[in-house]
């Protein structure tokens, strides 16, 4: 009962005690729940405002890669034309190595007889090209037989090399990175291998509890804190990867306490929301490895091109030794900079390999004896193609916004051959000095200009907007407005192959053996004025038939000739051929005196070459994301826009040009039997020089001038077109390789080809004396000369 | 004494003569076993002689041939596995290897149409046609991809035309 009492009083007592105490709690619980709040709201909206910054960075920076521009790949078969000399130009090019024997892609060898490649695997927009161990035979300029370097099993489809890097196209922080993406159980085994090891290698240097931890690593303190002990000094951090790739995401690197408690938050903050994988993924495309002038090199991806020009696949274990050992002081520790220093570190980490017992002993021993074997920065870095990148940006622009370009590491496959780009540049520059010397010019005053299309798809190949090609600055394909000279005469021809009004000697439709008459022509304007076009070597050659008039590309006939079918069918000929811009109506537009950009040019001849089809001029093949999705491709485009028979017809007539005419000259350089097709052009004063021609594959445009053309006498070159473009023309189609042109009509296009006499543009047979066959519109044939088959006939009986 | 050393010092001379000597053999052995010094080729200098016209060597005109049916065969499959595309791509490839194959042109034009691109369909059989010479049942093929492209797009009087075309091919 006391007890009872007892318990009850202490209770109350308690209770009491409690109520007083519960009374000042109440009080300090107030104000610590206050200062709680004062406290936490912040630290709370601080981990909040983190955690929305972690995850920005890390889903933007993921994808945050410039995009990269990329050549055509070198497309291997047997039966290719190219030469030896330019695959191996091609292979140094891609960076790949000269070795004893060929084990590792990215690798060959070369003799008389053989070259042996193993090419890079390459993820291309219509499919993978993996890996491939490549024999190759040349006879003469093509591949005349591919084996399986492994199997020794001939090829027969086509093997495409890992297309060159020619640009890239930047966010405004000029960070750059290739971006990596990890393995998975598809890619092949030689790839996984390397990631798995270089994986290995960080994890032994950087964080070998990271597969365990939650984002900070109190193992890894510990450690640090012994070794620091140890050593008397600050030797190890005991930061986790994930710290690291937090630490990355600061712009600015300093060392406070709260910065490495915003650190430790932070990746706590990644391990909460990613795994493992896509950690060490956004770490190995993040970390800072170093400085290329104003670019920030970022990534291993990029890291390994940027020291070694390799891949991740095809780095040796002391380089990716190396490329660890940087990460701790990308500057510090840069082999190209302190290759001392890098050596001591790589062998360190080498070391560190070992006892962590990711390799053993012997490799370690084998590998430290090997050298640093970085790359000198030139290979990669001086591959600039400015003209072809100008052009491009103009074509991009059209379905793209230049901040959609830099956003999500795009690919943009070209159309630029490296190696055609190369033999117009050489055939440029030395040919411009040539005649620079030869003429007398003022050393450097000459310019010029060319492009090179495949016209049969309108995929530009090669261009070149000045005598120094790799200099980025006025780019003349696309913005020397030039007076085209004789280049327009082939339209001028075409307008009256097109036209309905007869030759008004015979009545009949124009055809190519229709006389024109190369006399004296004056042609009044209604204000009283007077045109009389002269002929360059001031004569007059009488009755000329029109293939030859062409040909020889004379003034007087074609200015006739133009009059006669109206300035309205030149100028509608023009545009049809793909002339954009309005033409003026002046008969002086007969024989050039328009301005056109040698990019203007092309697309009027492309329509020519390839028969009538106006053909689209494209820079690009295909546009890819990062994930290898085509966003955009760009097919060929043509359209019909003068009917096959007509442009055929000329096309003859541009082949007589380079067989008899004014690009006689063109046999110095190519055989007769190759049947290029071309066109000379030369203006005024001698102010520009042109040629434009085709072979069986490509079309080529080649201006020479002066920047200066103002003022009396100056701008003159001193060069008509077969003096000067056309040299330029004919060493670089020689290098190219052309093929043999073959007009081939088709039957349904109404072509006879009938034997004529040219000096009175009459049908004759074969046997006669000076005939030619030429092409004609069915019906169209001239009457028969019965006089030549006669004398003919008797010559040979007597 | 100086015969001697004359001696001694014919004796070095000749010694050295025959390492010399070996060392030399050594090299000229090496320069035997490899046929031309190898190096990678960084400039395309020199003058370059006119290629052979490919067109006479059989081999390389079948290897070009195999090179670009093997891509058709490809494209034909992603063709009828739905990616219209990427079977496109390796048209143009081929296009590029066999450029005047209108075997391949045709292929292209059938995907453009399928693609609802009847324009390009239409211009790509014609430049197919152009190509096509005396194969009658390819230009007919193509005739009539042309009047299905053009009734597609509402061109009748160009379809009434090609029809004629294709009537006349019989």
């Amino acid at each position: 009962m006391v007890k009872k009492r007892q318990r009850r009083r202490r209770k109350r007592k308690l209770s009491s005690k409690s109520r007083r105490l519960s009374g000042w709690k109440r009080k300090s619980l107030k104000y610590m729940g206050l200062l709680f709040l004062v406290l936490m709201v912040p630290l709370v909206g601080y981990t909040i405002y983190l955690d929305f910054q972690v995850r920005a960075n890390f889903d933007s920076k993921r994808y945050a890669e410039p995009a990269r521009v990329y050549a055509r790949p070198l497309e291997l078969y047997v039966g290719k034309t190219i030469t030896k000399q330019a695959l191996l130009y091609e292979l140094d090019r891609l960076g790949y190595k000269l070795v004893d024997r060929p084990t590792r892609s990215g690798t060959y060898v070369y003799n008389d007889n053989e070259t042996e490649i193993i090419t890079r695997r390459f993820v291309f927009w219509d499919e993978e090209q993996p890996s491939t161990h490549l024999k190759i035979r040349f006879q003469g300029k093509y591949i005349i037989g591919m084996t399986d370097g492994k199997t020794g099993k001939p090829i027969t489809k086509s093997v495409r090399l890992d297309p060159l890097l020619i640009a890239k196209i930047f966010p405004s922080h000029n960070e750059d990175r290739i971006l990596l993406r990890l393995p998975d159980e598809k890619a092949p085994v030689e790839t996984r291998r390397a990631y798995e090891r270089l994986i290995a290698v960080l994890k032994a240097v950087e964080d070998r509890d990271f597969d365990n931890h939650f984002g900070i690593s109190f193992k890894g303190i510990a450690r640090a804190i012994w070794s620091n002990l140890r050593a008397g000094g600050r030797r190890q951090g005991g930061s986790t990867l994930t710290q690291q790739l937090a630490k990355n995401y600061f712009l600015k690197p300093e060392k406070t306490l709260k910065r490495k408690f915003t650190e430790m938050l932070m990746a706590i903050l990644i391990e909460l929301h990613y795994e493992k994988k896509e950690i060490l993924e956004a770490y190995l495309n993040e970390i800072y490895m170093g400085q290329d002038g104003r670019r920030a090199i970022h990534g291993f991806g990029l890291a390994s091109r940027f020291y070694f020009n390799r891949t991740i696949e095809e780095l040796e274990l002391h380089q990716m030794a190396l490329l660890v050992g940087m990460v701790k002081a990308p500057s510090t520790y840069d082999p190209r900079r302190n290759p001392e220093k890098a050596l001591y570190r790589r062998n360190l980490v080498l070391q560190v390999l070992v006892d962590q017992k990711v390799i053993d002993r012997e490799t370690m021993l084998a590998e430290k004896m090997k050298p640093l074997g970085v790359e000198s920065a030139r290979s990669h870095m001086n591959q600039k193609y400015p003209a072809f990148v100008d052009l491009l940006r103009k074509q991009l622009r059209r379905d793209y916004k230049d901040e959609d370009l830099v956003k999500g590491g795009l690919q943009i496959h070209t159309t630029l051959d490296p190696i055609i780009q190369y033999y117009a540049e050489s055939s440029l520059s030395s040919q411009i000095e040539l005649l620079e010397r030869t003429k007398r010019l003022k050393p450097g005053s000459l310019q010029g200009a060319l492009i090179v299309t495949n016209y049969s798809d309108g995929e530009v190949q090669a261009i070149v907007g000045d005598r120094n090609p790799k200099y980025p600055g006025f780019n003349r394909v696309l913005k020397a407005k030039r007076h085209v000279g004789s280049l327009i005469k082939p339209a001028v021809y075409l307008a009256a192959l097109l036209s309905d009004k007869p030759d008004p000697r015979t009545g009949r439709p124009w055809t190519l053996a229709s006389l024109l008459d190369d006399s004296e022509y004056v042609y009044r304007f209604r204000n009283g004025d007077v045109w009389a076009p002269k002929n360059y070597d001031k004569q007059y050659h009488g009755d000329v038939p029109f293939y030859l008039s062409l040909a020889n590309s004379y003034n007087v006939t074609t200015a006739r000739l133009g009059i006669e079918i109206g300035l309205d069918e030149v100028i509608a000929t023009i545009k049809k051929l793909g002339f954009r811009r309005p033409v003026p109506k002046n008969p002086s537009l007969l024989l050039g005196a328009i301005e056109m950009t040698p990019l203007e040019v092309t697309q009027m001849y492309q329509t020519i070459a390839n028969g009538g089809f106006n053909t689209q001029l494209k820079t690009i093949r295909a546009i890819m994301n990062s994930q290898g999705k085509i966003l955009t491709s760009y097919p060929t485009k043509i359209e019909r826009v003068v009917p096959p028979g007509p442009v055929l017809q000329i096309n003859t007539a541009l082949q007589y040009a380079v067989s008899q005419g004014t690009g006689r000259g063109l046999a110095r350089f190519i055989p007769k039997s190759y049947n290029v097709a071309g066109k000379t052009g030369t203006t005024d004063d001698l102010r520009d020089s042109w040629f434009a021609g085709f072979t069986r594959s490509y079309l080529g445009v080649v201006w020479l001038g002066m920047d200066r053309t103002t003022g009396r006498r100056s701008g003159n070159t001193r060069l008509t077109g077969s003096t000067g473009a056309l040299r330029v023309w004919g060493e670089m189609m020689r290098k190219i390789n052309p093929g043999v042109l073959k007009l081939r009509p088709q039957e349904d296009w109404g072509i006879e080809f009938h034997w004529i006499n040219p000096q009175t543009g009459l049908r004759v047979t074969e046997n006669c004396e000076g005939a030619v066959q030429l092409p004609f519109r069915a019906g169209t044939a001239p009457e028969e000369d019965t006089s030549c088959r006669r004398r003919g006939i008797f010559k040979w009986a007597f | 004494m100086g015969f001697l050393i004359n001696h001694h010092l014919v004796f070095r001379l000749s010694r050295g003569l025959l390492i010399v000597g070996v060392l030399g053999l050594t090299a000229c052995g090496r320069g035997t076993v490899r046929d031309t010094p190898r190096a990678p080729v960084t400039e395309l200098s020199g003058r370059t002689e006119i290629a052979p016209k490919v067109e006479h060597n059989p081999v390389a005109v079948s290897g070009r041939k195999n090179a670009a049916a093997h891509l058709v065969r490809s494209a034909r499959r992603k063709v009828s596995a739905g990616k219209l595309s990427t079977a496109a791509g390796m048209l143009e490839r081929a296009k590029n290897i066999d450029p005047e194959n209108a075997v391949i042109w045709s292929n292209l034009a059938d995907i453009r149409f399928r693609q609802g691109q009847y324009r390009d369909a239409e211009s790509l059989a014609l430049r197919s046609n152009s190509f096509a010479g005396s194969d009658r049942k390819l230009k007919r093929y193509n005739w009539q991809l042309i009047i299905k492209a053009r009734t597609a797009r509402g061109d009748k009087e160009g379809a009434a035309r090609a029809r004629e075309k294709l009537r006349s091919l019989r």
